[in-house]
């Protein structure tokens, strides 16, 4: 039972580590020229690239609590790039009461980009079979 | 056989950064710097000359002005208008011509940069401005053949200038840039189809097709790719492609390993361009493999070598690579600048950094700094080496005399700068007895050099020529 744990630990860790990460995804500007937004770098993330969603239902995502009103505001003096920021917050921050991924982070890009969704998926079933594994062979099932 | 191709690759690549012993100079290759301005292409004549003689003072040899196409063509197309005639006379000269005179009376040689179609030239199906700006909607490629055609015949060194026949011709001018930062929705349309990028592929048509005018006006012309912006977003249906997606779509070359896609009409075009603006440093890096910035060149060198390699890009031959745009703003006169003292250094680093890849040309936007717009400093560029009524900042005497000391693995210090003329020159550092002579470098006819000191500790040091010094740059 203890591999077992131990196994679900790790896999908890490692489906975390992405969002926390995609949480500090953030866009930068020249100095000077934030209103300037076609020269903005945005961070990749662990998930993949995406887009900044600058519309209204991001926006209203913006004032659901993933940011403080006067955090967003701050935000939003900063031009495009702030209100990218903004929505970038709003959109990697978890939905009260669900231990998923947003659907906003759904990675579209012709070449070749991140695992996007696929990546805890991956995790996930490499964890089962890890876990079948160990059941099996404390079954009797599998021999060496 | 390879091994020693190898070495004498290494040991020629040592020499072109000045490997040599201490003060020991190479001839380097030359940077050419180039300034662009509203003011230079305007059309107040006075503004003009009293900007292109300060360009001129800060020791541009490249002055890039804008050739905005709807300006210039007629608002409608005319009965019998003949796009490729330089003497239509629906066509509006007066201006462009008055730039390439003041430019070329200094000594400046003139980039021509194609951009904004007018509404006539423009393509099919064309959706609101909200989603389009003007001029940017599927420029048909004909249409910009035969403008590119009148352009380069205008400026070919034959054209009779009408406001002064007796005069002779207008000048010539060697280079001309198709478009400019056509990676974004503000300067080309539709980027892509769904999620197919189409922008690549209609841009090549552009491109070819002015290839075809411009060299058909004048053969021993150079036409440049138009600049693409340093960061894209990377993801299909994106408002900005990323520079690296862009280059391989348009030299039909796919994913990281480039592999040679069908390609029945290869790109042509003489120099390679990019804007590398940097939202940091000189020398740092793009954060995403698919954005170039400053140091960060190689990611297209890479592509367009290999496009050279499979007839992708056309003709055959390496392709120079310049860099068309760069800058930051200062404090003062913008609040959120960097210091004026850091943007001199910026800029004298970025030179150093472009040409360490092997850039050739560099471009400095801009000239003046501008007037604050009603969103006050952040929408307009202050990243001027004047300020706006003409005095110089800091980075006049960097963009005039740049100089760098870049501490290297092994301690060692490199020197590089671009001198005022070629010849000997002296690299100083400063002492509790004033300052010192360090290193006596030559510079090539290029007016650059490079060489490698050992020198520890920290100081400032400095170049002189003649009665001409840089600034200080101070080496940790």
């Amino acid at each position: 039972m203890g591999k077992i744990t131990t196994l679900a630990l790790l896999l908890a860790l490692v489906l975390a580590a992405p969002q926390s990460a995609v949480a500090a995804a953030r866009v930068l500007a020249p100095p000077g020229n934030a209103e300037a937004d076609q020269y903005y770098e945005t961070v990749p993330s662990p998930t993949g690239p995406r887009a900044p969603d600058t519309t209204k239902k991001a926006r209203d995502a913006v004032r659901d609590g993933a940011l403080s009103e006067a955090a967003e505001q701050g935000l939003r003096h900063r031009g495009p790039a702030g209100l990218a920021l903004a929505t970038a917050v709003a959109q990697t921050a978890l939905p009260e009461g669900h231990g998923a991924l947003s659907p906003a982070l759904a990675v579209s890009a012709p070449e070749e980009q991140g695992l996007g969704d696929l990546f805890p998926l991956i995790l996930v079933a490499a964890a089962a079979a890890a876990v079948a594994f160990t059941l099996a062979r404390r079954r009797g099932l599998v021999t060496r | 056989m390879r091994r020693a191709a190898l070495v004498l690759v290494l040991v020629l690549a040592g020499l072109a950064l000045g490997g040599g012993p201490a003060g020991a100079t190479a001839t380097p290759r030359g940077l050419e710097l180039g300034v662009t301005d509203p003011a230079l292409s305007g059309t107040d004549p006075a503004l003009r000359e009293e900007w292109m003689a300060r360009a001129a003072s800060a020791r541009a040899n490249i002055a890039l002005l804008g050739v905005n196409w709807a300006r210039i063509a007629p608002a409608h197309r005319p009965a019998g208008f003949d796009a490729a005639d330089p003497g239509d006379p629906a066509y509006r000269w007066e201006a462009l011509d008055g730039a390439v005179r003041a430019a070329v009376a200094r000594g400046i040689r003139p980039l021509l940069s194609i951009d904004v179609a007018p509404t006539w030239a423009e393509g099919p199906n064309r959706p609101s401005l909200a989603l389009a700006p003007a001029g940017t909607w599927l420029p048909q490629p004909a249409e910009l053949g035969a403008f590119a055609r009148a352009l380069a015949a205008r400026y070919s060194g034959g054209f009779v200038d009408p406001a002064d026949p007796g005069a002779g011709a207008l000048p010539r001018v060697r280079y001309f840039q198709v478009w400019g930062e056509e990676n974004l929705s503000v300067h080309l349309n539709p980027l892509w189809e769904g999620r197919r990028l189409v922008a690549p592929r209609h841009y090549r048509e552009m491109l070819n097709a002015a290839y075809a005018g411009i060299h058909g006006a004048d053969p021993a012309a150079r036409v440049l790719v138009g600049g693409l912006s340093p960061y894209g977003d990377a993801f299909a249906g994106g408002n900005r492609i990323p520079p690296v997606w862009f280059w391989r779509s348009l030299l039909c070359l796919r994913g990281p390993k480039l592999r040679p896609l069908n390609c029945p009409e290869p790109a042509h075009f003489d120099v390679a361009a990019h804007n590398p603006i940097n939202v940091s440093g000189p020398s740092s890096s793009a954060l995403s493999p698919l954005d170039v910035s400053t140091p960060d060149i190689g990611r297209l060198t890479a592509i367009v070598r290999r496009a050279v390699a499979t007839h992708r890009a056309l003709p055959a031959g390496p392709k120079p690579f310049w860099a068309t745009e760069i800058w930051w703003d200062s404090r003062p006169p913008d609040p959120e600048g960097v210091p004026l003292s850091r943007q001199a250094r910026f800029l004298a680093k970025s030179l150093f950094e472009l040409w360490r890849q092997g850039v050739s040309a560099v471009v400095w936007w801009y000239l003046r700094d501008q007037a604050p717009g009603a969103a006050g400093f952040a929408a307009t560029q202050q990243s001027g080496i004047f300020f706006r009524e003409g005095r110089p900042k800091p980075a006049y005497r960097a963009f005039r005399f740049p100089f760098v000391a870049v501490r290297g693995r092994h301690g060692r210090l490199l020197l590089w700068g671009k001198a005022p003329t070629p010849g000997r020159l002296v690299v100083e550092r400063h002492t509790g007895r004033g300052w010192v002579p360090l290193a006596r470098p030559v510079a090539g006819p290029g007016r650059v050099f490079v060489t490698r000191v050992g020198a520890g500790g920290r100081f400032a040091a400095r170049a002189k020529q003649g009665g001409q010094t840089s600034l200080a740059w101070q080496v940790r």
